[in-house]
């Protein structure tokens, strides 16, 4: 009777579940940016711009106070207010930087309640292209003086983003461990055994897919030491750049290993000849023909006349919610977790049903071999659409805290963040100079980092939103017991709020690229015509274009913002 | 049953007073927390590798030629960088250059990019305050110190070992003789941990 009772009320539950979405978080929906830079030219931009950050609710103080930074620092610099844009860094960075000592208060609220409900710190990879972005818009500013000493102060505030940059790149791969500190861990014996049983258990190995580098940064810190004339810190940072490509970050993140390595030697081998060095010949050894050849020409202490364009293509996804419902199951003594697979789209329902059989399922192969033992083929269906947690001895503990009484009833709602699958917004784009053309080359995918990342943290995802649904439904039946006869209404309120209240962080900075690609292209001094064409996965192409007055032996930067095929910046 | 309704909240005031919030606190010394160069280096190196060119034959010479009328000028020429990590040559510069005045053995000249400044403020005022500076009155350099910095990196199992290796020379400007040569060498040694999950 109590079975049927129960189950009476768990599919009410829910429902209520999908019905109520919670507050949505404050962040750019798909095409919004695309929108707010359709209806205005990059003079009006500013223009549009609080309108969008109104429409988001995002405030200047507050929890979400880094996001409106971060975005509107984003947009600004595509409006080319590139001084006011770094007013909005530099907030960001000292509000990014105070979070970091802090964070452990302001996660308590939150692990009490909601993740939105506390102070959004961002991510790793967002705190470094907060300054990524401080350093771009100085060189802008650099880039747009004709006055050598003013041009150079802006040129060392970018150094001064690049020291940061830097710092922050430093402290995550002695956190995380070099590329080469992990392929030596993967050959020792421990690591082999380890490895072995992941497989067992149907676990990802959390350590491939670390941040814990990033070889785009290095190189654009390169940059911007050649650009000062400071070689020898250019040609380390190259280095570092062409050596983080070659030891698996192009393989983590699905990029060109060798093309992209090869242009970071040859940069290497430039800034020696620069400085009068001689080539070691290993370096010599990992260069193409025409990139020799270009050296022999180089002169020491003369540069060549350069354009590189940078090209920031799309945005970065948005993060959603996946709902569980969580419930026990006395004779197994442990929690079931079912996926609530449902959504306005049928594509919305197939990526939660992906994201969860990829993480969070039971479809290790000796759980499916336990449940089809049990239960057959239903047994086996159940595992791979449900996840089971065993409490074993800590059955006893759950018991004597009131967890499981407290989940009997109706159980808990648990919501955790998850990503669509990015979709690549364009196929490849060309630069063509003088009638020649030129690949740009994918240097960095900032939406395969943030997938990365999110499912590093998968599993502690669920583990807090457990915890933290756990304990707002204790503390509710707690408290209802005090109120005497109206003790199962205030407990039924309660686990409505805990239904109301649940969520999960899916703030994140959205106006960051999808990726960035880059072409360095050598030309004559004078006034340059230069195409950039892009080529759309649907087969379509648009060309936008730029002109460029140089002077000899400089080199400028044009940073195009490709949003989609109808837009272009 | 109170047991049981404040428990919940033991747990909850425990967790708070655990999770003070971060710490920040101000240091003289510099502790060594990685195996990179740093400010520590860049003095010990600085005030090791200037006693010791100071104890060279060059600075007794000089004084018997100018009869012990005035000190030797010198200039800091340039400190390149070879390494492997970025170093900041400029405050290691400004480590010899202390560890020069603090000596009172020798007299410093600007580098180019100043002296270019100082020219166009000498310029400014000779049209437009009452006595200026006149020109052609600068202090030319005895000799010119500059020098490199490289770096060794030597990595075997969990240990790595780096060595970064200072030279500085001393030249005199008028003979281009080279009167001293120093070399200074920094080992550091990291370990990584035989476990880390």
């Amino acid at each position: 009777m109590e079975f049927f009772y129960r189950q009476s009320l768990v599919l009410p539950f829910i429902l209520l579940i999908f019905l109520i979405s919670g507050c949505p978080a404050p962040v750019l929906k798909e095409g919004m940016l695309q929108n707010a830079l359709n209806e205005s030219s990059a003079k009006d931009l500013s223009k549009t711009v609080p309108k969008v950050i109104a429409d988001l609710k995002l405030k200047k103080e507050g929890k979400n106070r880094l996001l409106y930074q971060m975005e509107l620092g984003t947009f600004k610099h595509l409006a080319r207010k590139y001084k006011e844009s770094n007013i909005h860094f530099r907030q960001a960075d000292q509000i990014a930087d105070a979070l970091y000592t802090k964070s452990v208060q302001s996660h308590f609220a939150s692990m009490m309640t909601n993740p939105r409900s506390g102070d959004y710190g961002g991510t790793d990879l967002e705190n470094v292209y907060l300054n990524y972005y401080g350093a771009l818009n100085y060189l802008q500013l650099g880039m747009g003086e004709t006055d050598k000493k003013v041009r150079n102060k802006f040129l060392e505030k970018a150094q001064i983003e690049v020291r940061k940059i830097e710092i922050k790149l430093n402290k995550l791969a002695n956190e995380n461990g070099s590329y080469k500190e992990f392929k030596d861990k993967e050959a020792t014996i421990f690591s082999t055994l380890i490895e072995i049983f992941n497989i067992f258990s149907g676990n990802i190995n959390k350590k491939q897919l670390v941040y814990r580098e990033d070889a785009y940064l290095r190189y654009i810190n390169g940059l911007i030491y050649e650009l000062q004339g400071i070689y020898d810190d250019a040609r380390i940072s190259y280095q570092k750049s062409a050596e983080l490509y070659e030891s698996g970050y192009a393989k983590q993140y699905a990029l060109d290993k060798e093309n992209l390595a090869q242009q970071a030697w040859f940069d290497v081998a430039r800034m020696l000849k620069l400085e009068g060095d001689r080539l070691p010949y290993f370096l010599s050894k990992k260069l193409r023909q025409d990139q020799q050849q270009r050296l022999r020409k180089l002169k020491r202490g003369k540069s060549e006349t350069e354009i590189i364009v940078i090209q920031h293509v799309g945005e970065i996804p948005m993060r959603k919610k996946l709902n569980f419902h969580c419930t026990i199951d006395v004779k197994q003594k442990s929690l079931i977790l079912t996926p609530i697979i449902i959504d306005t789209s049928a594509e919305g329902m197939k990526e939660k049903i992906a994201w969860f059989s990829m993480l969070y399922a039971n479809n290790s192969p000796l759980t499916l071999i336990h449940s089809y033992a049990k239960a057959g083929g239903i047994g086996v269906l159940q595992s791979l659409t449900s996840k089971t947690i065993h409490l074993g001895p800590l059955w006893n503990v759950a018991e004597k805290i009131g967890l499981i009484q407290s989940i009997a009833l109706l159980g808990i709602r648990v919501v955790v963040p998850y990503y669509s699958p990015p979709r690549p917004p364009i196929k490849t784009s060309t630069v063509v100079v003088n009638g020649k053309s030129y690949p740009t080359l994918k240097m960095e995918t900032l939406s395969t980092i943030a997938l990365q990342e999110q499912f590093k943290n998968a599993g502690n995802d669920l583990r807090n939103a457990l915890a933290r649904e756990a304990m707002k439904s204790i503390t509710g039946d707690n408290l209802s017991e005090l109120a005497g006869s109206y003790a199962p209404l205030f407990s039924m309120a309660s686990k409505l709020t805990g239904v109301l209240t649940a969520g999960a962080e899916t703030r994140n900075w959205r106006t960051l690229p999808y990726s960035i690609r880059i072409a360095r292209i050598p030309v004559q001094a004078g006034q340059t015509q230069i195409l950039l064409k892009t080529q759309f996965p649907d087969g379509t192409e648009t060309i936008s274009n730029h002109q460029i007055l140089l002077k000899n032996g400089e080199i400028k930067i044009w940073n195009p913002r490709t949003i989609s095929k109808h837009l272009k910046r | 049953m109170k047991e049981k309704f404040y428990r919940p909240l033991i747990i909850v005031f425990s967790i708070v007073l655990l999770t003070a919030c971060g710490h920040l606190s101000r240091t003289e010394k510099q502790t060594e927390l990685t195996d990179r160069w740093n400010a520590n280096d860049s003095q010990l190196v600085a005030d090791e590798m200037i006693g010791d060119m100071l104890s060279f034959p060059w600075i007794r010479e000089y004084h018997l030629q100018q009869h012990g009328s005035s000190r030797p000028t010198v200039i800091i020429q340039r400190v390149r960088n070879k390494s492997h990590e970025h170093i900041p040559v400029e405050t290691f510069i400004n480590d010899l250059k202390r560890a020069l005045i603090r000596s009172g053995q020798v007299d410093f000249v600007v580098g180019e990019a100043e002296r270019m400044d100082i020219r166009r403020e000498r310029a400014d005022q000779e049209g437009n305050a009452a006595a200026p500076v006149e020109f052609g009155q600068e202090t030319a350099s005895d000799f010119a110190l500059s020098g490199v910095i490289n770096s060794h990196v030597d990595e075997l199992g969990r240990t790595r070992t780096v060595a970064f290796q200072v030279d500085l020379k001393l030249i005199n400007m008028k003979t281009n003789r080279e009167v001293w040569n120093g070399q200074k060498k920094i080992n550091k040694e990291r370990r990584r941990a035989l476990i880390h999950f």
